[in-house]
């Protein structure tokens, strides 16, 4: 039996002349927190984007669950279980906290124009449970007080949680997380990683985390995969990766 | 749960006097003939906030879904004797089959081509209307649009009229509101402020910009419908490119994406030109105008979402 969740064959993702992602290998176990390192402009984001479905690779082959996936469209990807946040945070700012994470359940997109009109009992009741169920992971990031609050108005960290309780919403599987934490202070930092180590425990999902923050990654993710213009540089546990010298080469005047 | 509003009831008492106040006035029949114009409007706006407001989707052709409509009803009742309460949803059905049909090639559109292609539809529609003599009778119209009748009694009156739009457009409205403040209403405002955050969420944007398309040209069949039995005429002055105009003022004045500023828009623009006659000549500048201001200092509108119920999925999480 595998536990092989995830795996990126060969992988590349051209613009133009750029390659923004080359010839990139590797793989995602069950339950693994894997996080994704590299300098600005190494390829990071448009790899989520080719996870999920935004781009499609120039060449090479994206397998999840065993299946290829590389052409699927963004949707039929979420409904095999893979949701993420964005860098650039993507709330819908004009929608309720609660809101923006009850639009992502696959509840309140599967209710019929014909039962919505009728609003029978069992209607309401499936509302009700698609509330209840929404309500548990606003717990998980801590915003359930704050569920009648306009998303825009959040200050930027707890924008960022909403983004993750979003993506939970979809019930993933394996979640991709862009750079949850910038513009975080230590505290709120503190407080994202337990948040993304419950989810991990609690749901036994996979997440794939890109960082920037050194000493977070080290203390959550189970490996780190280093990627710098658009080239995996290596791979491993954590101090294999920061002692390895082409990844301090990498990141030549940057804080590691 | 069931809690009536306080304002609830003396607005129902209202409506329904209406007609009876109305009889003190010498201009009664003028009067209610405004009223019946203002249930249609409310239609209208509501279905095209569906549409703009909603979904977000520029679209600058409603006269014609109105016109089909109302043709779809005359043409069934003067040619094929059917019976209003069968032409009404008739019409709604062949509108929003009409919407389905447009919406599938048009809704990819963004922005100024949608606008542009939907305006092309509604002259097209209209040219149908005046040059297709045989089936339309062409700039002539289709007079003797029969009452309809409920058991052997005939609506003929305009105070009949009256009651029946207010039936049909509660009614309207009802629907309309449950149809939005749901998981669907959810869909098309994430669908309108970030088609790239909707997909990442399993959300298919155009799945629910042609559902809104669809829905939005459904109700106003309806509309038209109720314009043909209560003007007992229809012809393609009616369905002229500046009522589209007009609907999508009523819209942005009132409020895109809200109820109540939908039924405010559509009242307020349907009863100014009747009590501002003098400046007929200067309407469409005034609409024009109304929409640039609008959009320019106050883009929710009067009553624009902002003043909504918050949470459109009607539960509470606590
Ligand atoms: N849609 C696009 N079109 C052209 N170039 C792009 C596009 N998206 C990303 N790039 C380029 O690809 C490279 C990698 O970008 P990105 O994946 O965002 O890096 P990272 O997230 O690691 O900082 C950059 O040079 C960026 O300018
Ligand atoms: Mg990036």
């Amino acid at each position: 039996m595998t536990t092989e969740i995830l795996r990126l064959d060969e992988v590349t993702v051209k613009f133009g002349g750029l390659v923004a992602v080359n010839q990139v290998s590797f793989h995602m176990n069950k339950g693994e927190i894997l996080a994704l390192i590299g300098p600005n402009g190494a390829g990071k984001t448009t790899l989520f984007n080719l996870l999920t479905g935004i781009y499609t690779p120039t060449s090479g082959a994206v397998l999840y669950k065993q299946q290829v996936v590389n052409k699927l469209k963004p949707y039929k990807r979420v409904e095999m279980g893979i949701a993420r946040t964005f860098q650039n945070i993507r709330l819908i700012k004009n929608l309720t906290v609660l809101e923006n994470v009850l639009v992502a359940h696959q509840g309140c997109n599967s209710e019929s124009v014909w039962s919505s009109i009728f609003l029978s009992k069992k209607t309401k009741e499936n509302r009700q449970a698609v509330v209840n169920e929404c309500m548990e992971v606003l717990k998980i990031v801590g915003l359930e007080s704050k569920i009648d609050e306009f998303a825009g108005n959040l200050p930027y960290g707890e924008q960022r949680l909403l983004e993750i309780a979003r993506a939970m919403a979809t019930k993933c599987q394996l979640l991709l997380l862009d750079e949850p934490a910038a513009g975080m202070n230590s505290q709120e930092k503190k407080q994202l990683v337990d948040v993304i180590r419950s989810l991990s425990q609690k749901y036994n999902i996979e997440i794939l985390l890109i960082e920037h923050d050194i000493r977070m990654v080290m203390s959550i993710a189970d490996r780190i995969v280093v990627l710098d213009h658009g080239k995996k540089i290596t791979e491993g546990i954590g101090s294999e990766v920061q002692n390895n010298p082409e990844v301090i080469k990498a990141y030549l005047g940057e804080d590691i | 749960m069931k809690r009536i509003k306080i304002w609830a009831i003396p607005a129902a008492i209202l409506l329904l006097m209406l007609p009876f106040v109305v009889q003190m006035f010498d201009n009664a029949d003028f009067l209610l003939r405004i009223a019946v114009m203002i249930g249609i409007y409310i239609i209208l706006t509501l279905s095209l906030n569906i549409i703009v407001g909603y979904a977000g989707q520029f679209a600058l052709g409603h006269a014609a879904f109105y016109g089909i409509g109302a043709y779809t009803a005359a043409l069934l009742m003067v040619n094929y004797d059917v019976s209003f309460w069968l032409a009404l949803p008739a019409a709604a059905i062949v509108t929003g089959f009409f919407g389905f049909l447009l919406g599938t090639p048009v809704m990819r559109l963004k922005g100024d081509y949608l606008g542009i292609v939907t305006l092309g539809f509604g002259e097209i529609v209209r040219l149908i209307f005046v040059n297709w003599i045989d089936l339309t009778n062409g700039p002539m119209g289709i007079p003797g649009i029969p009452a309809p009748s409920l058991g052997s009694y005939t609506l003929g009156s305009n105070m009949d009229f009256y009651y029946l739009v207010l039936v049909v457009t509660v009614i309207s409205v009802l629907i309309i509101r449950r149809i939005v403040q749901s998981g669907f209403g959810l869909n098309l405002l994430t669908v309108r402020e970030d088609e790239i955050a909707a997909e990442s969420i399993g959300i298919r944007p155009m799945k629910y910009k042609l559902l809104a398309f669809t829905i939005g040209a459904l109700f106003a069949g309806v509309a038209g419908a109720l314009f043909a039995v209560t003007a007992m005429f229809v012809s393609p002055d009616s369905f002229q490119y500046v009522e589209s105009v007009n609907i999508l003022a009523m819209v942005v004045l009132g409020g895109t994406a809200s109820i109540p500023g939908s039924i405010l828009g559509a009242t307020i623009l349907t009863v100014a030109p009747e009590a501002l006659r003098f400046i007929s000549d200067y309407r469409l500048i005034l609409l024009g105008l109304i929409i640039v201001l609008m959009m320019v200092y106050k883009p929710s509108g009067f009553w624009g979402e902002s003043k909504r119920k918050r949470n459109f999925f009607g539960m509470t999480g606590r």
